[in-house]
């Protein structure tokens, strides 16, 4: 008798769990001067394209005020508009929880960094870790322009480093009323008005220029209404 | 009907297998420290350190299948490259440094000569990828595998599926790494009671521990730090050592400071093999140390050091005595 009343209340508490989560989806939406942008296809009169776009999306959370309402746990993302999958994060959080911030790290945190190696989003294969010298990838963006004197006018900016002073990772927090299904958006033409293509198009290593390029793309992210 | 019988009963047989795949606990000496690396994140298994041995011995993992991890890491030589100053890749590429010899990775948490690899388990990431070494990239060798049936069975029994990740694969490249303990010196045997110095071995001792400890701290004879030894740089190689990975002044010239064990099997000498026989070496430490206007570090060898021609063979003597032959031909360590 007693135990038919524990399984009773175990799934009477199963019933009210899946009740009060929802799932919701997180969606970043690449931009270039307010139009979606496309890979491999000319964006202004200097034929400038996008050929590579890949980023980490880590620890996510959410405040209410300065509080921690809820966080991801194992969060680790890579994003790559190649894998329209990927661009999309789905969460099972709380149902009717108050927030006030969106927040995740634009990278890899220092000690996944020197945790050996990882599987899944954070494993080696997906070309987002540095062989020669350790370190994780936060950002690959790579592509064309007329104006970069490189060899068939390739620039590549691989982001990262985690160790001070040229640490990349940045902090991204983004304002919002109500839990429910996410756009986020980043134009990245924004991060061409800083960048002079025809001096700066080769970054493949941790250092300063890195960390401005991560702080700059770290701006960029905003939820479209 | 029959053929689902024998399909569970492969299925229930591989399973067990897997369970069977003992752990393996890593055989160290008594006067070891705790080693460095986290095994309950890679607990070792015998099917696992197969796995990681038999990718260590094929060529399978550099881009056109010809050279293996043993080209430049002999088992012969304490998994060091003997004769050869510079490291040799695909093409017959030479490298810039000397292949350094493998053993007592357990104890050691920075890598190459530089240091520019923080854990074990990415080390092997960079000679599969470099392009004067294995010119290779982790998806194509993933692929490789995918398509060798030796490889999907191997994989199987060391994870239980046969999934090839990147992750799996160099956590298996490490199991074998880890097993490679060299503690059975006579060194060894006279820090566990069951041998004694010679009287030379013994001048050649407190000469060591005078001279030479500070940096090959006993009993791995390594300190896990860089140093720079005063060796004059080489101006067709230009190497600055770590500080050509921090960009920090300081660590100009800076190199791993390397284990004094198993010398007689690693020759030749330094970062980049300058010195075939030992004596050079001694003969570098009391009377070429450069001295370079670089910031001040207690790492900087800024002095040479005062030894007699006999004080010197007494140290040679006790070096000798951290060659473990055990090591060097243990079949274990051997592809089969």
């Amino acid at each position: 008798m007693k135990s038919a009343f524990i399984i009773f209340f175990t799934l009477i508490s199963f019933v009210i769990e899946a009740q009060s989560i929802q799932s919701i989806k997180i969606s970043f939406v690449p931009m270039f001067n307010n139009q979606l942008l496309e890979l491999d296809k000319p964006l202004n009169q200097d034929n400038q394209t996008i050929s590579k776009l890949k980023f980490y999306i880590s620890n996510i959370n959410f405040l209410d005020g300065d509080q921690l309402v809820w966080s991801e746990s194992e969060s680790y993302h890579l994003v790559d508009m190649e894998d329209r999958e990927s661009m999309e994060l789905l969460l099972d959080i709380p149902d009717n929880i108050d927030v006030s911030s969106l927040n995740f790290d634009l990278g890899v945190d220092s000690l996944a960094n020197v945790s050996g190696a990882m599987s899944d989003d954070l494993d080696p294969m997906h070309g987002m870790y540095w062989a020669w010298q350790s370190g994780y990838i936060n950002v690959k963006i790579e592509g064309k322009s007329d104006t970069c004197p490189a060899r068939k006018n390739k620039f590549q900016y691989h982001l990262g480093g985690f160790l001070a002073p040229n640490v990349s990772l940045q902090k991204v927090s983004l304002k919002l009323n109500k839990v429910e299904d996410i756009d986020v958006s980043i134009d990245i033409a924004k991060l061409f008005e800083t960048i002079d293509i025809s001096k700066t198009y080769e970054i493949m290593s941790p250092r300063a220029e890195a960390v401005s390029i991560s702080q700059k793309i770290a701006s960029l992210f905003e939820i479209r209404e | 009907m029959k053929k689902w019988y024998i399909v569970i009963f492969g299925l229930v047989f591989g399973l067990l297998g897997f369970l069977e795949s003992s752990i393996v606990e890593l055989e160290c000496p008594d006067h070891f420290p705790e080693p460095l690396y986290d095994f309950s994140k890679n607990e070792l298994r015998d099917a696992n350190i197969l796995l990681g041995k038999t990718l260590f011995y094929d060529p399978i993992l550099s881009i056109d299948g010809t050279i293996s991890c043993a080209s430049c890491h002999s088992p012969y030589h304490a998994f060091a490259h003997t004769d050869h100053d510079l490291s040799h890749g695909i093409d017959d590429i030479i490298g810039i440094r000397n292949a350094p010899p493998l053993f007592n990775l357990a104890w050691q948490n920075t890598f190459m000569w530089d240091g520019a690899i923080s854990h074990l388990d990415m080390q092997s990431l960079a000679p599969m990828t470099s392009p004067s070494e294995m010119g290779n990239n982790l998806m194509n060798i993933i692929a490789s595998l995918e398509a060798s049936k030796k490889y999907k069975l191997l994989f199987f029994e060391s994870y239980g599926d046969s999934t090839i990740t990147g992750q799996r694969l160099l956590l298996a490249m490490s199991q074998f790494q880890l097993t490679l303990v060299s503690g059975n010196s006579k060194y060894d045997r006279i820090k566990q009671s069951q041998d004694t110095f010679t009287v030379q071995e013994k001048k050649g001792y407190e000469l060591y521990k005078v001279n030479c400890s500070s940096c090959h701290t006993e009993p791995l004879f390594i300190n896990e730090d860089f140093a720079s030894n005063g060796l004059s740089v080489d101006s067709t190689l230009m190497d600055f050592g770590k500080g050509g990975v921090t960009m920090i002044k300081e660590d100009s010239l800076m190199f791993k400071v390397p284990s004094l064990r198993n010398l007689a099997y690693t020759k030749p000498y330094m970062h980049d093999g300058r010195f075939e026989k030992l004596r050079e070496v001694l003969n570098h430490y009391t009377d070429e140390v450069q001295v370079y206007d670089f910031p001040g570090s207690d790492n900087r060898i800024s002095v040479n050091v005062d030894l007699s021609s006999n004080e010197k063979s007494d140290i040679l003597a006790f070096l000798r005595i951290l060659n473990d032959e055990e090591f060097v031909f243990n079949k274990e360590h051997r592809e089969r």
